[in-house]
């Protein structure tokens, strides 16, 4: 009888055990990982800044990967972390959303596909007017496991670095130009300072830096000369040939007495690329 | 005996099924890049979402009660969510919030992704609030006329002297670009009036949104439709409550 009751107890465990224990523990579920949001990307000289957030507490969470390449191919590149490891930004999981800036740029380590180990990025692989696009997953180590793909939208038109002068200080009758391409000139109109548009067109932010537009406006420009202030970014466009250039003046100080601006300033120099 | 083995049973199962059963629920994604867009006594919430999980039921929206979820405001069928949807990829979301609201009044919202799951301690899944967004409802309208800017109550705010949009009294101005929609500039970051608006005049130009601040509490939106000449025809969204808010 005692063995029956026994019995009986052991192999309803077992049942139970399966039923309802059977349910397998978090080192073999397949839970999706949070995928990051891409919220901005920034493109600097030969290199591109991407801010993201996420909100990842599985687990496992180790961190996010981050890939780069073309349009066809956006994972052609996967970037390590400077041990050399996955994933390439090690982080700690959180019940909160968590805002991450990594930048891609010469000299990280990455592994290319179809070529064998990890080697550096080289200027060549972040080149100025090359578009990049950019993925960022959440990733588990063990077991390995990774969110699934999506683009976002801050990057599905391709992110292009470009040529940059930053804290310049100008003068009255100084033209800012990138690589021979002329983009406005400093001018002094009866006692106050203005940007004249050098063979091209402008319009002018509110802004707190360079990088507050990242994508140019197509329209909007106008052959004005426009007042110049502290905080104001100047989008330029014009045309050289037949090609379409787009960049832009951060105007950061304006020194009244001495009639000079300090500027950091930017050409996106592949034609028709909005990315700069 | 027989006694401490089924204690060591039953023990096992409560401690190995509980722990099972928490790590089994997928967390949804939060949405992301949440604003609150100001309507004419009303109000809609724009954001980015994507998630995957087969049980996510929709979204619930908050109006200045942020209890989970029973702050919630309540969908068409009287329960929750707010705004019934499906698991999809990222993709952005319009929502008019749900009732009307009075212009001049300062309303805080806040969105979660939510949805029921019987494996979960209280039945639902749901994001956390990770941050709140105040919004003003405001008058807005649409204006035809020759060589001024005047919208209703505020008056003149500027004029049209050839290619170029000079402002009148203590009204400054910031100019937004070229913009196929009038709500695709809601949030003014740049919102300081004396550092951040210029008193000069500034090129006017057709689908421009330009945002003008007074140094009283008038803070107008303009979206020029058109422009020939003298001629202007523009929407216009007006506030002039004392709110911190820095929607239009």
């Amino acid at each position: 009888m005692m063995f029956t009751i026994k019995r009986i107890i052991f192999i309803f465990n077992i049942a139970f055990l399966f039923l309802s224990c059977g349910l397998p523990d978090a080192s073999t579920i397949a839970l999706n990982l949070n995928q990051p949001f891409i919220m901005r990307a920034m493109p600097g000289e030969n290199s591109v800044t991407i801010e993201f957030k996420s909100q990842n507490d599985e687990p496992s969470f180790s961190g996010y990967n981050v890939y780069f390449g073309t349009d066809v191919e956006p994972r052609l590149y996967k970037i390590y972390s400077e041990q050399q490891q996955l994933p390439t930004i090690p982080a700690n999981r959180s019940a909160n959303i968590t805002t991450h800036r990594f930048t891609i740029k010469e000299k990280l380590y990455a592994t290319k596909q179809g070529e064998e180990g990890i080697n550096e990025l080289d200027n060549g692989d972040v080149a100025n007017g090359l578009p990049m696009y950019i993925w960022v997953s959440s990733y588990q180590i063990a077991p390995t496991r990774e969110s699934s793909f999506v683009y976002d939208f801050h990057v599905a038109e391709g992110v292009t670095p470009r040529y940059e002068t930053i804290g310049q200080t100008i003068g009255v009758g100084v033209t800012m130009k990138i690589k021979e391409n002329t983009m406005a000139t400093l001018v002094n109109t009866a006692g106050v300072l203005h940007l004249k548009n050098a063979s091209s067109t402008m319009q002018m932010r509110t802004a707190t830096s360079l990088t507050d537009v990242n994508t140019a406006p197509e329209s909007g420009y106008s052959t004005d000369d426009l007042e110049v202030s502290a905080g104001r970014l100047y989008l330029i466009r014009k045309t050289v040939g037949s090609s379409t250039l787009y960049g832009k003046i951060f105007v950061r100080s304006v020194n009244t007495s001495s009639s000079t601006i300090v500027v950091d300033y930017c050409l996106q120099t592949a034609d028709g690329i909005l990315s700069y | 005996m027989n006694r401490t083995f089924i204690i060591l049973l039953l023990s096992f199962l409560f401690y190995s099924c509980e722990s099972d059963l928490i790590t089994v629920l997928d967390e949804y994604n939060p949405p992301y890049e949440i604003v609150a867009i100001p309507r004419n006594g009303g109000i809609t919430v724009n954001f980015i979402s994507g998630i995957l999980a087969s049980d996510f039921a929709g979204f619930n929206i908050y109006v200045d009660n942020f209890t989970q979820p029973t702050g919630a405001l309540l969908g068409t069928t009287g329960a929750l969510p707010t705004v019934i949807d499906e698991n999809h990829v990222r993709e952005p979301f319009y929502l008019p919030v749900p009732g009307t609201y009075a212009n001049g009044t300062q309303y805080t919202i806040a969105l979660t992704a939510y949805g029921t799951n019987d494996l979960a301690d209280n039945g639902y899944i749901e994001t956390k609030i990770n941050a709140t967004y105040t919004v003003v409802p405001r008058p807005e309208g649409s204006v035809t006329s020759t060589s001024t800017v005047a919208i209703p109550v505020a008056g003149v705010i500027a004029n049209i002297t050839g290619s170029l949009i000079q402002v009148t009294g203590t009204y400054k101005i910031q100019y937004f670009g070229t913009q196929s929609s009038f709500t695709n500039i809601t949030i003014i970051t740049n919102n300081n009036y004396t550092t951040d608006f210029n008193a000069h005049a500034i090129p006017a130009i057709a689908n421009g949104v330009y945002v003008l601040k007074d140094s009283g509490n008038n803070f107008v939106k303009i979206w020029i439709k058109s422009i020939s000449g003298g001629n202007i025809t523009f929407d216009w969204a007006h506030r002039s409550d004392t709110h911190p808010s820095n929607s239009i």
